[in-house]
């Protein structure tokens, strides 16, 4: 607003300024009723405070119309604060303004950098994004927004039946409404990480289905990481709560997050369900307690929804973060693939500190289906909870299954209730999925590819022959885009191998804050899976191996997964892993690990016998053999062949 | 020529033609009282040099259920007073062609050198003093007992008509009003401002003691257009040209769709104090059925307010 207007100046505003806008109509005060009561002569006395013209203004403070009503205007100018509209704009009818219960927008909304910059890792580039909103692959859908309606429209159907305990979808959405509001009232806001060390317990999904509501990213983390592996994880997604389960056996995971607050700045909380520990809150206080305010800035499905750690290193770790456009995708398109209905009671043997066991819980939700839970896997109670929860699908990996197998567990076992049951997490050996095709009278085994960088890449279907469900990983997912491709990144005949790349409605964008591994891993939008394929005629692909694990032997790359397959098969050996061995000549030689069966040794000349007898070329046999105790395995149960490190052969 | 006219039948006549053109209430404002409160500048003489007679007319006829409606859509129905404009407009015409003596429909808009907020006259004091409602706590919009929350419009005439009286009763506050003050220091009007610029004091036999209104802050809550220069000032200072659009295209989007269709949403008040009035809310005669049915009764003392 100019000024020496009318020959005011900044000095007069300052000096004139509070009492011109006080004279004015601005602020009316009205004592008594003198207008009504004809009272003139309080009219007149009180005139200042009822309001005054600029002329009176004027008047009153010795100056002209025009500086008086310049100088006011320039106050309203000044103190006129806009947007107060948003007061009542979500007033719905009925309803009454209270200024104690107003969130202005920007308080609503507000987040924290750290959510800020996580979000970034899920900005899609805006053609792929605009064409899976456009066709609909991408919707409002979110964990938050299937569990509401199902506790609507079946409030009563159980949703998670636990060991001791079963909660109805109705209450179900009552128990995540109230943590999510009393993690709100902890001050956590969208964005804000959640990471959770949970078995699979109705916790883990409440906590699951409060995440979402809130808009908070959940961040699984798997159980048998203690604070040596946690602390970089933690670190990297500027976690602010941590969720954690009861002491095991001497180990106290509240204690352990509580010492990684030191470690962590941003870890402000550590909720435990476990008993009550100092410093410490406990969960089924937080729902007991949660207030029953609004949950003022939901999550949308736009919202990064979860964070889950592939791999990487410690000072790079591989973080992949999902929104439910991505994460839930798999499932709206692959429920009809598997006839999924709300009939259904599913079980997971893969943890929900995996994506796997994550795809698991949204494939029940998304139908209304029942999750029958086993908190922590052993052969054993896998058996009893299928016999006793009577699921009607089951998810597990090749060694949920080995493991049962092994025990003698699966030809007594009462697999009737099952209509199929779902291998994955790793390369399945054809064998055992045909063993248990064999012990399941009313269902099918089926199979599945995937990566947490996209849920589902690949399954067999419920009416493909039982050799296609049990020798391979079948076809690629609704809307999901594969081809395999060589060394140069030419896409190759179906029988060949390479690698296999993908694209569709739930790749991720990219790994959060980590440049290097971001760096080639999408190619024109391609996601590089570092998975080798072929594929068959009919358009069916098998895993063949991981491109990392290729030995190059002087120039000839070896896969070593048909190998590993045939020495497993060897009466002396458990399990096997051929890694690559540096050699000064040959760049790089086979080196293989076995883990004997109990009582038993092997040697490589066994093997190699083993082998040959076998018809498998020499130039793939190992050239070194190392035996262990003990095989690193992943939570699902994957050998971790980067742990495996050959001793320099004599 | 000027006809020979009786004041007490013309007055019965300009008061009729009003109430069969659609005001719920009419009546006649005592000139000297107008000019004895109304500032200099802002007189009926002022606008109309020779005036005689302020006639003041009240529209309102909210249902009920209006008042239930959602809070952004009840600035939609709370402004009425575009029927009061045009009754007025008739007046004026239907003063010249009846008595042949001048007269002018009161403009309602703001003068143009007194800024946004300063019309040219007060046509609520000319309601007030007419008669046609009583100043409440609710920043002094008039209440009256039987018709409510009302709009105004006045006209302005050299023909010499007997004033009416204010209202003898304030009905601000009802005795519900009362009992909440009592028990939580604020009426309800005071209690759900979305901008709290309400407050007061009542006596010990719960009359009107004192009123404050925060106008400012009301103006903040409704009257955009004293808000649309602050944010064009606002874009103007943005270095950023992204934060730029997005303060023209988000938040202001809507102003500029207020102001390009003229619709005058929410260019008054948001009515937030009105809808729990009860006075304004539960007024017998607001419901035009309901009045229609009191015409057709045994006609009451005072005429001003009611159909011939």
């Amino acid at each position: 607003m100019a000024v020496q207007k009318y020959g005011v100046t900044q000095d007069m505003i300052a000096s004139y300024g509070d009492l011109v806008f006080r004279l004015s109509n601005n602020i009316q005060i009205r004592r008594g009723d003198p207008v009504r009561l004809k009272q003139f002569d309080i009219v007149d006395r009180e005139r200042a405070d009822l309001g005054m013209s600029d002329a009176e203004i004027g008047a009153r403070l010795g100056l002209s119309l025009e500086q008086a009503r310049t100088i006011r205007i320039i106050m309203e100018h000044r103190r006129f604060r806009t947007g107060h509209y948003q007061r009542i704009l979500g007033l719905g009818a009925g309803k009454r303004y209270r200024e104690e219960r107003y969130v202005s927008p920007e308080q609503r909304f507000a987040t924290s950098p750290e959510a800020e910059h996580l979000r970034e890792t899920v900005a899609f580039t805006p053609p792929h994004a605009g064409r899976m909103l456009e066709r609909g692959l991408w919707n409002g859908d979110t964990a938050a927004g299937w569990l509401s309606r199902f506790a609507r429209e079946t409030p009563d159907k159980p949703a998670i039946i636990a060991p001791d305990a079963t909660l109805s979808y109705r209450e179900a959405l009552q128990r995540a409404q109230r943590f999510a509001r009393a993690l709100t009232a902890l001050g956590l806001r969208k964005g804000d990480v959640i990471a959770i060390q949970l078995p699979n317990v109705p916790e883990f999904m409440l906590a699951y289905f409060a995440a979402s509501m809130m808009g908070a990213v959940l961040a699984p983390m798997h159980m048998p990481y203690r604070a040596r592996e946690m602390a970089p994880l933690l670190r990297h997604a500027r976690a602010r709560l941590a969720i954690c389960g009861p002491p095991i056996g001497e180990h106290v995971p509240a204690d352990m997050f509580l010492a990684l607050r030191n470690e962590v700045e941003t870890l402000a909380h550590v909720v435990t369900i476990g008993p009550a520990r100092p410093a410490t809150l406990n969960l089924q206080q937080l729902i007991e307690g949660g207030p029953f305010e609004d949950i003022r800035n939901p999550g949308v499905a736009a919202d990064p929804a979860i964070l889950c750690f592939t791999s990487g290193t410690s000072a790079a770790p591989k973080a992949v973060v999902h929104n439910a456009y991505t994460m839930l995708a798999n499932n709206r398109l692959c429920g009809p693939l598997y006839a999924l209905s709300a009939n259904d009671v599913l079980l997971s043997g893969a943890p929900f500190t995996h994506a796997f066991g994550i795809c698991i819980i949204n494939f029940a939700l998304s139908v209304g289906a029942t999750q029958l839970l086993l908190p922590a896997f052993r052969p054993d109670l896998l058996v009893q909870t299928i016999a006793q929860g009577r699921p009607t699908l089951l998810f597990a990996a090749p060694a949920h299954v080995a493991a049962c197998l092994k025990a003698g567990l699966i030809a007594q076992a009462d697999l009737s209730s099952l209509r199929f049951a779902t291998i994955s997490g790793s390369t399945c050996p054809p064998q055992l999925a045909q063993a248990l095709q064999q012990r399941m009278r009313n269902g099918k085994v089926m199979q599945m590819w995937g990566m947490t960088e996209l849920f589902m890449g690949l399954n067999t279907r419920l009416d493909d022959a039982e050799g296609v469900r049990c020798g391979c990983v079948g076809r690629p997912t609704p809307e999901t885009e594969v081809r395999i491709v060589d060394d140069a990144g030419q896409p190759i005949a179906n029988s060949d191998s390479g690698e296999l790349q993908i694209c569709g409605p739930s790749v991720f964008a990219g790994y959060y804050d980590n440049a290097e591994a971001n760096d080639g891993a999408f190619v024109d939008g391609w996601f590089r899976t570092g998975d080798l394929a072929c594929r068959d005629n009919e358009g069916n692909f098998q895993i063949t191996g991981r491109l990392k694990d290729l030995i190059n032997r002087g120039g000839i790359k070896i896969n070593p997964i048909d190998v590993e397959v045939l020495i497993d098969k060897h009466p002396k050996v458990l399990q096997s892993a051929i890694v690559p061995m540096p050699d000064e000549i040959m760049g790089e030689k086979a080196c293989v690990f076995i883990l004997p069966r109990d009582g038993e040794s092997v040697t490589l000349q066994e093997i190699c016998d083993w082998l040959q007898n076998n018809g498998v070329a020499k130039m793939k046999w190992p050239e070194h053999l190392e035996l262990i105790g003990e095989m690193p395995l992943t939570p699902t149960r994957k050998i971790i062949k980067g742990s495996l490190r050959p001793r320099q052969a004599g | 020529m000027k006809k020979t006219v009786d004041a007490a039948a013309a007055k019965r006549k300009v008061l009729d033609y009003c109430l069969r053109k659609g005001a719920l209430c009419a009546g006649i404002a005592d000139l000297d009282a107008i000019n004895r409160v109304a500032p200099a500048g802002h007189r009926p003489a002022d606008l109309m040099p020779k005036v005689k007679s302020v006639i003041s007319i009240g529209v309102g006829g909210n249902t009920r259920g209006a008042w239930g409606v959602s809070a952004k859509a009840l600035t939609f129905f709370g402004s009425t007073e575009a029927r009061a404009y045009k009754i007025a407009y008739g007046l004026a015409f239907y003063i010249e062609h009846t008595f042949g003596i001048p007269a002018v429909y009161c403009p309602p808009d703001m003068d143009s050198e007194a800024g946004a907020r300063v019309p040219f006259q007060s046509l609520k004091l000319h309601a007030e003093l007419a008669g046609l409602g009583a100043r409440s706590l609710a920043g002094d919009i008039l209440l009256h007992p039987q018709f409510g929350y009302m709009y105004f419009a006045s006209a302005f005439t050299e023909l010499s008509l007997a004033p009416d009286e204010p209202l003898k009763e304030n009905p601000c506050p009802a005795p519900s009003c009362v009992a909440m003050y009592r028990e939580v220091g604020k009426t309800p009007c005071m209690k759900f401002c979305p901008v709290q610029c309400l407050s007061g004091k009542l006596d010990e036999d719960g009359r009107q003691a004192e009123m404050y209104y925060d106008m400012a802050a009301c103006a903040e809550m409704s009257q955009q257009f004293e808000a649309m220069p602050k944010v064009l000032a606002e874009a103007m200072h943005q270095h950023d040209p992204q934060d730029l659009d997005d303060m023209l295209a988000l938040e202001s989007k809507l102003l500029f769709y207020k102001l390009s269709t003229g619709s005058h949403a929410m260019f008054g008040q948001c009515f937030e104090c009105m809808r729990v009035c009860p006075i304004a809310t539960k007024a017998p005669l607001a419901d035009p059925i309901l009045r229609s049915e009191a015409a057709r009764a045994p006609k009451p003392a005072s005429a001003a307010t009611q159909p011939e």
